[in-house]
């Protein structure tokens, strides 16, 4: 066994493992807002899997292309959590801002 | 704009080649056909003038700073889960708020600006940014596990 099938496994395992915590974290909480961070972690973890595939292909049309996936789930998971976040707080408050008497923490920069 | 039409159907069509794998004649009037379309589709979209980038390089600086957290935070994200599954102890999440220059709504600058706060607020688990309250000034985010301070939630400092 070499080292890029260890780095493999291990990326594969990782990966997949992520994947399925996400699944379970997205079932087991409570509020549409706490299960949508789980959203965001399986984007990583499918994108391990990718990493996973490229270093077992090398950079071919095969590699590259799980790169490319790679790419677009980690740049699109953000905009999705964002956009769903945001449609969800205008479905439950009628709008995404924060209301008066709302208690929302302010932090200081 | 024939000029950016073309420049959007080259970029199209190179990337149905890398993604369709092969170069049988079918396949290459398929792509053509399909990056024709959303070359087109991405003019009409320019032509409404709803989305205009621009980007100055020093906002950039901080970009490693999401990349990194990605590892912190999605550790810190699975482990408050098993703490809920195993421990029985519940997680809940929290807003916080942070100031932020929301600057013009229609400039080029601070729409690229806000864009770019948002999807780097949002690229770690543990964060996500809902938005920019331009009345208030102020950018409203969710955390799983509240911590951290004003940058954690605007990485790149953009605010």
């Amino acid at each position: 066994m070499t080292v890029r099938h260890v780095a493999e496994y291990v990326l594969l395992v990782l990966g997949v493992g992520i994947l399925a915590l996400s699944a379970i974290g997205v079932l087991a909480m409570h509020s549409v807002y706490d299960r949508l961070h789980y959203v965001s972690t399986g984007s990583f973890g499918a994108a391990l899997v990718c990493v996973a595939v490229t270093v077992r292909e090398s950079f071919s049309l095969i590699g590259n292309k799980t790169l490319l996936i790679a790419f677009f789930l980690l740049i699109s998971g953000p905009v999705l959590t964002h956009a769903t976040a945001r449609a969800a707080r205008v479905r439950e408050r009628g709008q995404w801002k924060v209301r008066e008497g709302e208690r929302v923490e302010t932090l200081q920069r | 704009m024939p000029a950016r039409l073309c420049a959007w159907w080259i970029a199209l069509a190179a990337l149905w080649l890398a993604l369709d794998d092969t170069v049988a004649f079918p396949e290459l009037m398929t792509g053509a056909a399909a990056a024709l379309i959303g070359a087109v589709a991405a003019e009409v979209v320019h032509s409404q003038h709803l989305v205009r980038v621009r980007v100055k390089p020093s906002w950039l600086r901080y970009a490693w700073r999401p990349v990194v957290r990605v590892f912190p935070e999605t550790a810190r994200v699975l482990l408050a889960l098993l703490r809920q599954l195993v421990l029985r102890r519940p997680v809940s999440g929290e807003f916080r708020m942070v100031p932020f220059r929301p600057g013009r709504p229609d400039g080029a600058y601070d729409m690229t600006r806000r864009a770019l706060a948002k999807t780097a607020g949002s690229f770690a688990p543990n964060t996500y940014v809902v938005g920019v309250d331009e009345e208030r000034e102020v950018m409203l985010v969710h955390q799983l596990e509240p911590g951290g301070d004003a940058s954690d939630l605007d990485p790149l400092e953009l605010g």
